[in-house]
């Protein structure tokens, strides 16, 4: 009889591992049709509540906990998606054999086969418990998240007196529609590109110029220098913070003071102009972010080799020309990711926002503060009046910038191509 | 290829339509008892107010408050009622903050506490997501606790809590400085002009420009927050751009204004003045008793806030209650602990180690400790903190009374701000 490799498509479609006893690979079959088996029989009660729970987050108030029933749902779809990318392996190795024997190939000893199977399947036995963990750690949250963007989770709809439904983008729409939200969204998304680009060129500028100075053969005291430089560092940030919103106090500052004492100006309104307040924010900003980038820069500038500027001073190369073509590119290649980073982790930086002025001044007419950037925002109009759904909302529109401007970042990155190449 | 993919995908599919509903005719039933309206129950709370009804469980699980002095005396008084009762009390301590949260979360998986803590500005959100669960009190049992923190633990018309402590802000003065406390905000600014110097940071009084200090002046000009009907809050009906508001507001900025109260004060500054004898007076809550009596030893005086308008100021009251969980199974044995662990002796137990005021009338009594006077006496033209969620869009007034203080028109913000509130509460989902 002809061996037919539809035969085992369809049979491993019909059960996992049915394909595979056709092909005669009876281990390989029976090991597969006990996975099915096993995976129905211990899950098949969990992943039917799951998915019902998904659909419809619960029917009946009190009994049903929506919330539980949305992890619930998202596990299910976690463990189908695993079972379908097996099962899907399954009917691909079916077809493959089958269309292998078809073809009148012999097949090798068992042992010169578990040999084979043992070498290719090594990567991925390794990585298939971290990436297990990593589906657990990192997908299910943010689905998680996600999915209460497209819900109508709030005070009033919060289990369990409360069921939360679908609403499907009503919460978008509403952002846009709705005053209070539509009305401040545009300004307070423009001042956080504004704060994030600024503060963290900025800090990334003073650690590059203050980590090539201090590197200089001609500096003295290099250690006690790097020290000190790197202090401001070791502070936990929100110390340094609410010292700093102390010291910029309008009226009762040491800074405003000092300004006074000596040199007789009127009090600056640090804390009650927004523009004054953008300005100090800034400020503490980059004092707050350059030794780390100090320390980075520091460390790249030593591993430059010095043939590069001895070869550059052969040639007559400028101290310009030697910053530019042999210390930039040496830096800012190995260092391109941490940067990046720099300025996700600004775009995002609730700390100092809240700490240093609670994202005041307050400013006429808008929910938002002067100086608030989104993640402050949503915060102080999310969790005040528990908008739970527009808190996911907004952070999945954060979290989609944030997201495409690293994943543009990084592809330009030098650092990264470098390894794709290889 | 993407046939294999296709005919997969239709299994999965294949899969999800024979996932259905599950089947909980069993269950039913007994979700009106975990859960409740506050109606069946309740009645069943009357029947048997004295726990006799209910079999006497083995243990019920107290989440305290995590502060040490709470946790401490939490735990002395239910190993009193262990004693007493022979029901094993098992005390948690949970943040405050974090309660509501983790409850409704616990409690309908079963983990929940039978009794917890809360501050009953939390008491709306507790009773919209059906967390608490109401008490009937007799009579008598009213009758111990004071009449402002009952009204305080009310929601809709029913009682939800046992209040442990109520508190409130008063003025503090430093003898060294005043003599005598001034009656009326009015003259603060004449009388003690003498001891105001912005240049040498001598201030004679000195308050936080926040909506919650500056209430008394809003409310005693006849505007308010939210309207009541029938002891219900209509969240629908704002009072704070009323005339009277408005009047209340002018008058108050032009009271900061003469007393000389800097704009951007704070807390922390308020406090290092008043601590350095810089500040003859100051409004502050409870809380700064003991750092200013550290200090400033006998020269510390207490004393009602100085009438508003010809009125006694009415300062916000906060008190702090147990609840009963909804999902405790044992409602009435976790009143029976809640009413030993708010009565005359454990109260007075409660107010000598955390220094609180206790909820009630007897206890507030045998405080020996004369700085207590002020702040007992301004109890009695308190107002309690409105405990519907909506209470936490009003915050935006706090906004409102910066731009009033800076010299903004009152009227203009406080439309601003109302309406403001308005749409944040219609946009709150209720």
């Amino acid at each position: 009889m002809k061996h037919r490799p539809w035969i085992a498509v369809g049979l491993s479609l019909l059960f996992a591992g049915l394909g595979q006893l056709y092909n005669r690979s009876y281990i390989k079959g029976i090991i597969l049709v006990m996975l099915e088996l096993a995976f129905i029989i211990t899950f098949a009660d969990f992943i039917g509540l799951g998915l019902w729970g998904i659909a419809t987050l619960g029917t009946i108030p009190k009994l049903d906990h929506s919330i539980f029933l949305l992890v619930y749902g998202l596990l299910s779809l976690i463990m189908l998606a695993i079972a379908g990318m097996i099962y899907v392996l399954n009917v691909r190795d079916a077809k493959k054999e089958a269309e292998q024997l078809a073809s009148g190939w012999e097949r090798p000893k068992l042992r010169e086969r578990m040999k084979q199977a043992y070498m290719t399947s090594m990567p991925y036995v390794l990585s298939v418990p971290g990436f297990i963990l990593l589906l657990f750690v990192v997908v299910f949250p943010l689905l998680f998240a996600v999915s209460l963007a497209f819900t109508n989770y709030d005070l009033y709809h919060s289990p369990p007196r409360q069921l939360v439904d679908w609403v499907g983008f009503d919460n978008f729409v509403s952002l846009v529609t709705v005053p209070i939200w539509n009305q401040s969204f545009m300004k307070v998304l423009s001042w956080t590109l504004v704060w994030t680009v600024v503060s963290t060129t900025l800090q990334i500028g003073l650690g590059l110029v203050l980590a090539v100075l201090v590197n200089d053969k001609r500096v003295r005291f290099k250690r006690i220098i790097r020290t000190i430089l790197i202090l401001p560092w070791a502070i936990p940030n929100f110390v340094t913070i609410m010292i700093f919103s102390a010291l910029f106090n309008d009226q009762f500052g040491a800074i405003n003071r000092t300004l006074r004492d000596w040199f007789q100006m009127a009090p600056i309104p640090w804390l009650t102009d927004p523009l004054f307040t953008k300005l100090a924010l800034i400020g503490i900003q980059v004092w707050l972010g350059f030794p780390f980038l100090f320390a980075l820069f520091t460390g790249v500038l030593q591993s430059i080799s010095h043939d590069a500027y001895e070869a550059a001073d052969v040639d007559g190369g400028t101290r310009w020309q030697k910053f530019r073509y042999i210390t930039l590119p040496h830096v800012l290649f190995a260092t391109g990711p941490l940067l990046i980073i720099q300025y996700t982790a600004n775009f995002n930086n609730f700390n100092i926002i809240y700490l240093f002025n609670g994202g005041g001044p307050a400013v006429r007419g808008q929910t938002a503060g002067g100086t608030d950037i989104l993640i402050s925002w949503v915060y102080q109009l999310t969790f005040t009046t528990n908008n739970y759904n527009m808190a996911a909302a907004i952070s999945l529109i954060i979290g989609v910038i944030v997201i495409a401007f690293a994943f543009f970042q990084f592809r330009r990155t030098k650092s990264f191509k470098e390894e794709r190449d290889h | 290829m993407k046939k294999t993919w296709i005919l997969a995908c239709l299994c999965i599919l294949l899969f999800g339509v024979t996932a259905c509903a599950p089947d909980r005719s069993g269950q039913l039933g007994g979700a009106g008892e975990g859960g409740n309206d506050g109606t069946s129950s309740n009645n069943e709370a009357s029947v048997n107010s004295d726990g006799t009804g209910q079999q006497q469980p083995d243990k019920l699980v107290i989440w305290s408050n995590d502060d040490a002095k709470h946790l401490k005396v939490v735990e002395q008084l239910a190993g009193e009622f262990a004693a007493d009762t022979g029901v094993q009390v098992e005390v948690v301590p949970v943040s405050g903050s974090e309660q509501v949260q983790k409850l409704s979360l616990a409690a309908p998986a079963g983990n929940g506490p039978d009794l917890f803590y809360q501050p009953q500005d939390r008491l709306g959100d507790l009773a919209v997501q059906g967390l608490a669960e109401a008490v009937e009190l007799s009579q008598q049992e009213r009758a111990e606790y004071s009449a402002a923190a009952l009204d305080a633990v009310q929601y809709e018309g029913q009682t939800y809590g046992f209040p442990i402590s109520i508190e409130t802000y008063a003025l503090y003065y430093n003898k060294a400085l005043v003599d005598q406390p001034p009656v009326k905000m009015e003259d603060i600014a004449g009388t003690y002009a003498s001891l105001t110097d912005a240049g040498q940071d001598r201030y004679a009084f000195l308050m936080v420009p926040d909506f919650y200090y500056a209430i008394p002046f809003i409310m005693n000009y006849g505007g308010y927050i939210f309207g009541q009907q029938d002891g219900k809050y209509d969240a629908s009906d704002l009072g704070l751009n009323n005339e009277g508001a408005v009047q209340g507001m002018s008058a108050y900025a032009s009271f900061v204004k003469e007393t000389g109260i800097p704009a951007t004060m704070t807390t922390d500054v308020m406090d290092t003045l008043f601590l350095e004898g810089k500040a003859a007076m100051t409004v502050n809550g409870l809380w700064a008793m003991k750092p200013y009596a550290e200090k400033l030893g006998d020269d510390l005086g207490t004393a009602p806030l100085p009438t508003v308008n010809g009125e006694p100021a009415p300062s916000f009251v906060g008190v702090k209650s147990w609840f009963i969980s909804s999902y405790s199974k044992h409602p009435e044995w976790a009143k029976r602990l809640a009413l030993h662990l708010t009565n005359a002796a454990s109260s007075e137990v409660y107010y000598e180690q955390t220094g609180e005021i206790p909820a009630r009338p007897d206890a507030q009594q045998s405080i020996a400790d004369p700085l207590y006077d002020g702040f007992v006496q301004q109890l009695d033209s308190g107002v309690p903190m409105p405990n519907i969620p909506e209470m936490s869009t009003v915050w935006a007034m706090d906004d409102a009374v910066d731009f009033i203080v800076q010299g903004e028109d009152p009227k203009s913000v406080l439309d601003e701000t109302t309406e403001q509130i308005a749409s944040q509460i219609k946009a709150s989902g209720r």
